[in-house]
């Protein structure tokens, strides 16, 4: 678990593309295909090629400040290509890492709680049950082990990493986008959508918060070594461990359980949400279309200077 | 007065043995004994329950008092009860006239029940309606202020005034919608409030529904039903009206909405979830009362943030929806993905203050019970102002402290679900504290209410019953609240059974008192100006259109099958009359009808080899019933999709019609019983079929002549004539490919098919020549049904069909029509020209010198070439003005 100090810059591209049986007359997408920026990491430009060209094409904010693109579509069309090609600059988010000075996570827990009056922490709303992580309680049973009493919260959440990523199987294809956490946990197998469902869903029945990232991941790590998750969009999970030193003060510590690995200057985040269902890819509703079949494609890499 | 006296007292108090517990006094003896208190045989209330009807001395209320002395003068030699009674019955039977009815689920699945109203109105004086409106119109105004704080800055949350997890895990906690103004500034335009009145008299909030409250409908109807059985006490007892609520709601979304549409008059419409849904006949019923166009979310669309109705003339913007379709389902891109009754990009359009909304996206994080705890500290902080009106006491057990305080006294309170989704409300608290400690948030507890007991007339007698109010607070055009003067009034049946509509309960009219005096409003005021006037056109979605089209068509199908089955039981019965070619060709109609079972696995041999196997399985056919109805296209398969077909046309259809549509497959079912081994005996089967065909022939009496002619007349009558054609012709191509045209009992069957007998024989007199009956089954334009006949009316009612004329795709409404219309569906002919231009595209002149061999081969082409262009003209209908092509719309997710 070492990170590569060096800061890089990464090229993405991104290709969806739908091929439909038959016309679709009318289609709204809502696509988050837009890394964020912020200290760490700075979007240098960044291309949405939408084909066929949409009626009209908005970007938006959500509500937890990510970019997302508003497509609709009003003419028939047996295909659908959405290609987005980003370049951005990463640098390591945590640096000095001491997981074991966080704090207990039961200090976290306790703190927000409801108490009339008392200060409002935005990050409870990511303690919160959602709709791709009702609250199941073996996920809970599952995390304990853990979280023994009085663990530092960064140290616990690292341990119940390591512990999915061991017990769990990667296998690309072997859920739906819409599976439920419930059916990856008893299979014990899934892609990086489960895992991080699993985690966050697991942390969040401790009354910890954890958040969904989606995002990019380097084919190759600048450490040499293969990485599972980068073909298609990745995802991971963030752990909120307020006062652990090398944490940034947002106080989010990202956690990738696919690798098992903290996310270095290998990942690039593009939303952050609840779960899948915040922060998709690429979602829509269409009239028509029949069966239709999906294509995606990503390729990360460093960028040529 | 005596003479109300000796009949009223109920024999004994009746027994009620979930109740008898509870009611340790038994019967309340007449406390003074006097003449004139039509109430004195009713049983006290149990202990400790406020009692609606009489004071603690026993002597009646004022309101029910006045009531008492203003029930009608009797007829001689009637007594009260009877007289009760025969009211009670008229208010069920028109209930069951205009087919009012509530959707009802179970764990057997959907069931159309009924509504149930009560003979006897909900009575709240003058001074009681004072506190209730005082206390809800202010509670009105802090949930506006609340929704506008937790879509705005959130102060509630920053100051600990409000759980978070009461916001951010509810599903009705809009996330998209965060920072969202709403069209016209407002969240809420009408809230429902169910209140009831505690043992000491004070009136207690229960709940609120703050998304989509339900009941409008039923209110008017209900005040429509109770007002007609005691018009003096109506009058005199000063009822407020409330058709000026509804007005109120009207204007409150028409203002805003109007801005949207350009200042002209807006077009509103009411989002439903469908026919399937709980209360469909009140959403139907009160879209119809305020001349909203009835839409579902399939119907609409949105395209450039605006929303659109898809109509027959192409699309048509909407500017304000009263939805009544939950929040998370509204739209699939951006709330619950797996909703198909909402409209994708609803949000959009929301978001960009295109489409007011009554009430706004979001709305539903307020009718969280656990809500109620807090509201009396956000008052004091948002408004500056105790709360006037109590509710119950309500403890959020995600507050540890509330938890600690309540969870060793759980004995005398119920445990309520925090979240629409979370565990349902446990009935009654037989509360298992360690269950609501695992997930403490989902759970709220809350005082139990012993309800006021209101009086019933229940057949024998008067009987008491625990009443729950719910009123509707309706916002102005000045940003503050006003109530309706009425509501509706929920009572248990059964003692301590929970006040739910869904488990059986029944409703009241609810009579607001007045001192002052009465608003005369209805809904229709004044002069309407000339876009008023053309406003209330309403535009018809495709799915109506297409709806309308298809009764046209079931309705034709069904008479003809119904001819058909007639005719070919006659025949079977009738031993030495039946040729072989005539059967023949009875059995292949009735086999590509459905109205038989034959062919693989079931193996009916033909009429003329085994005629009783034969009639049994055209019996079977008729008799079919549950899952064997989707098995063939026969009788009861017609009949069930007119059922299906006119449901959703509630709001479109005069009662009676539509009540007849409703009706008519049980009557034809009942009517076949009783039935021996399965089958229904023949002497049921031909007055039952002589039934149906009357009931189809007023139905079809409706639709010509009480109907308006508009396009979705038109499109019923294309249905009816399309189907005709189809049917016609392939009566006729059969009987010729068999030759049964040949014998006389076969010219008989023909002309019965095509209802020309009596023409016939009063034509051509003793003659059966093939020329004869193509002059008149073909040719003769002014028979309606000859082909000629039914071709003249096509093309009339084609040619007034919008842009129908003209080129398929891009007529009417230029660009939006073509857009619609999908792409150059139907090639470049305009519906008519897919018809003979004139006739059926021969002469009689054209058949001299033909001879019959030569005729009847000529007459079966032109029956078949008739048949295709029928069918395949149905189906460029349908592309053209339904757009059926399409289908649902799906999500998908990369």
């Amino acid at each position: 678990m070492s990170h590569p100090a060096n800061e890089v810059v990464l090229e993405i591209l991104h290709e969806t593309t739908y091929d439909y049986e038959l016309a679709v007359s009318l289609a709204h997408h809502l696509a988050y295909l837009q890394p964020l920026s912020d200290a760490h990491q700075r979007l240098l430009a960044h291309e949405l090629q939408v084909d066929p060209q949409p009626a009209r094409c908005r970007d938006g904010r959500d509500v937890f400040d990510n970019s997302c693109c508003y497509l609709t579509l009003l003419k028939p069309h047996r295909r659908l290509s959405v290609i987005a090609r980003s370049r951005v600059w990463v640098a390591p988010r945590f640096t000095g890492l001491e997981p074991e000075a966080s704090p207990p996570w039961e200090a976290v827990r306790d703190r927000l709680r409801y108490v009339a009056g008392a200060p409002f922490d935005p990050a409870v709303e990511f303690v919160q049950p959602s709709p791709y992580l009702p609250r199941w309680d073996d996920l809970g049973d599952y995390a304990a082990p853990s979280f023994p009493p009085g663990r530092s919260l960064a140290a616990g959440a690292i341990d119940l990493m390591q512990r999915i990523h061991g017990d769990f199987r990667y296998e690309a294809r072997s859920t739906e986008v819409d599976t439920p956490v419930a059916e990856a946990f008893a299979q014990r197998r899934g892609v990086c959508q489960d895992l991080a469902h699993v985690m966050a869903g697991a942390l969040r029945l401790l009354g910890l918060p954890a958040r969904y990232v989606s995002g990019y991941l380097r084919t190759r790590s600048a450490a040499g070594a293969e990485l599972v998750g980068a073909d298609a969009s990745h995802a991971w999970v963030q752990v909120y461990a307020p006062g652990t030193p090398g944490v940034p003060a947002d106080g989010w510590l990202d956690l990738d359980p696919t690798n098992d690995i903290i996310p270095g200057v290998d990942h690039v985040r593009i939303a952050i949400g609840r779960d899948y269902g915040d922060v998709a890819p690429l979602r829509g509703v269409i009239r028509g279309g029949g069966q239709h079949r999906l294509t995606v494609g990503v390729t990360t890499r460093l960028a040529e200077i | 007065m005596d003479r109300h006296q000796s009949n009223l007292v109920p024999p004994g108090p009746l027994s009620d043995p979930e109740g008898s517990a509870s009611s340790p006094q038994g019967a309340a003896p007449d406390p003074e004994g006097r003449a004139g208190n039509p109430f004195s045989g009713i049983s006290a209330p149990p202990l400790a329950v406020w009692d609606e009807l009489r004071a603690a001395d026993g002597s009646l209320r004022p309101a029910w008092a006045r009531f008492a002395e203003l029930l009608p003068p009797l007829p001689p030699g009637h007594d009260l009860a009877a007289e009760l009674e025969r009211r009670r019955r008229q208010v069920e039977e028109r209930i069951l006239r205009d087919g009012v009815t509530h959707n009802v689920f179970g764990p057997e699945g959907a069931a159309t029940r009924p509504w149930s109203v009560e003979l006897l109105p909900f009575l709240i004086a003058p001074e009681d309606w004072a506190r209730i409106e005082a206390g809800l119109t202010q509670r009105a105004s802090l949930l506006q202020a609340i929704l506008a704080d937790l879509y705005g800055p959130r102060r509630l949350l920053a100051e600990g005034l409000l759980p978070p997890a009461l916001v951010f895990r509810h599903p009705g906690y809009a996330r998209p919608l965060h920072g969202v103004q709403p069209a016209g500034g407002r969240h809420l335009l009408i809230i429902a409030f169910d209140i009831a009145r505690g043992p000491e008299g004070g009136w207690w909030l229960v709940a609120q529904r703050t998304q989509a409250p339900s009941g409008l409908g039923y209110v008017l109807h209900n005040r429509l039903l109770v007002m007609g059985q005691f018009p003096e006490a109506f009058r005199e007892l000063r009822v407020q009206h409330i058709a000026s609520s509804y007005r109120r709601l009207l204007d409150a979304m028409e203002g805003p909405a109007r801005e949207l549409a350009g200042g002209q008059p807006p077009r509103l419409a009411l989002l439903t979830a469908g026919p399937y849904g709980e209360t469909w006949y009140e959403q139907a019923y009160l879209a119809r009362y305020l001349g909203l166009t009835l839409v579902e979310g399939g119907d609409l669309q949105v395209r450039d943030d605006r929303l659109w109705l898809k109509t027959v003339e192409g699309l048509e913007p909407v500017h304000g929806l009263l939805r009544r379709v939950d929040d998370d389902w509204c739209d699939p891109l951006e709330l619950r993905p797996d909703s198909a009754l909402g409209v994708p990009g609803l949000v959009q359009a929301f978001r960009a203050g295109q489409v007011v909304m009554a009430n706004a996206l979001g709305s539903a994080v307020l009718e969280s019970p656990a809500i109620l705890g807090f509201l009396p500290a956000i008052a004091r902080r948002l408004l500056d102002q105790e709360l006037l009106l109590p509710a119950l006491p309500t403890w959020w057990c995600g507050e540890p402290a509330a938890w600690a305080a309540v969870k060793d006294q759980l004995d005398d309170k119920r445990a309520r679900g925090t979240f629409p989704q979370g565990e349902r409300t446990s009935p009654l608290l037989a509360m298992d504290a360690a269950r609501i400690a695992v997930d403490p948030d989902a759970w709220t507890i809350q005082s139990r209410l012993r309800l006021s007991h209101t009086p019933l007339w229940e057949g024998r007698g008067f009987r008491l019953r625990p009443a729950l109010v719910r009123v509707y607070a309706i916002a102005d055009g000045q940003g503050g609240w006003q109530l309706l003067p009425g509501g509706m009034t929920r009572v248990a049946r059964r003692e301590e059974a929970s006040v739910s509509l869904q488990r059986g309960g029944t409703s009241l009219d609810t009579w607001v008192l007045t001192e002052g005096p009465v608003d005369p409003f209805s809904l229709l005021p004044g002069k309407l100006s000339v876009d008023e006037v053309r406003q209330r056109r309403r535009p018809l979605s495709s799915r109506t259109g297409e709806n309308l089209f298809w009764l046209g068509r079931y309705t034709e199908r069904t008479e003809q099958q119904v001819r058909l089955a007639r005719a070919t039981l006659l025949l079977i019965a009738d031993d030495g009359a039946a040729s072989g070619p005539l059967l023949e060709a009875l059995s292949t109609l009735g086999a590509r009808a459905g109205l038989v079972r034959v062919g693989v696995g079931v193996g009916v041999p033909g009429p003329g080899i085994a005629p009783r196997d034969y009639e049994r399985a055209l019996l079977r056919g008729l008799a079919a019933s549950g899952a064997e109805v989707g098995l063939i296209p026969g009788i009861p398969f017609n009949l069930q999709a007119l059922e299906r077909v006119s449901m959703a046309l509630r709001d479109r259809l005069s009662t009676e019609h539509w009540s007849l549509m409703q009706r008519m497959r049980v009557i034809f079912s009942r009517s076949l019983m009783p039935a021996e081994e399965g089958l229904p005996v023949m002497a049921k089967v031909l007055p039952a079929l002589d039934r149906l065909a009357v009931q189809l022939a007023a139905a079809t009496g409706a639709q010509s002549d009480r109907m308006t002619r508009d396009l979705g007349w038109r499109l019923l009558i294309l249905g009816r004539l399309l189907e005709r054609l189809v049917g016609l012709t392939q009566s006729l191509e059969v009987f010729l490919a068999a030759g049964a045209q040949a014998s006389t009992a076969g010219v008989s069957h023909l002309l019965e098919l095509f209802d020309s007998t009596i023409t016939f024989r009063a034509r051509y007199q003793g003659h059966e020549d093939l020329l004869a009956l193509a002059d008149l089954l073909v040719l003769d334009d002014t028979n309606p049904r000859a082909f000629a006949g039914v071709l003249r009316r096509l093309r009339t009612e084609l040619s007034k069909l919008p842009g129908a004329g003209g080129v398929t795709g891009s007529a009417a409404g230029g660009a939006t029509a073509n857009a619609i219309s999908g792409a150059g569906e139907g090639g470049a002919v305009s519906l008519v020209a897919r018809l003979p231009a004139a006739g059926v595209g021969i002469t009689l002149e054209d058949l001299r010198d033909v001879d019959d061999v030569a005729l009847a081969s000529f007459l079966g082409d032109l029956a078949r070439d008739l048949n295709q262009r029928a069918l395949s003209l149905a189906e460029a209908i349908g592309h053209r003005y339904f757009a059926l092509a399409d289908g649902p719309d799906q999500v998908q997710h990369a």
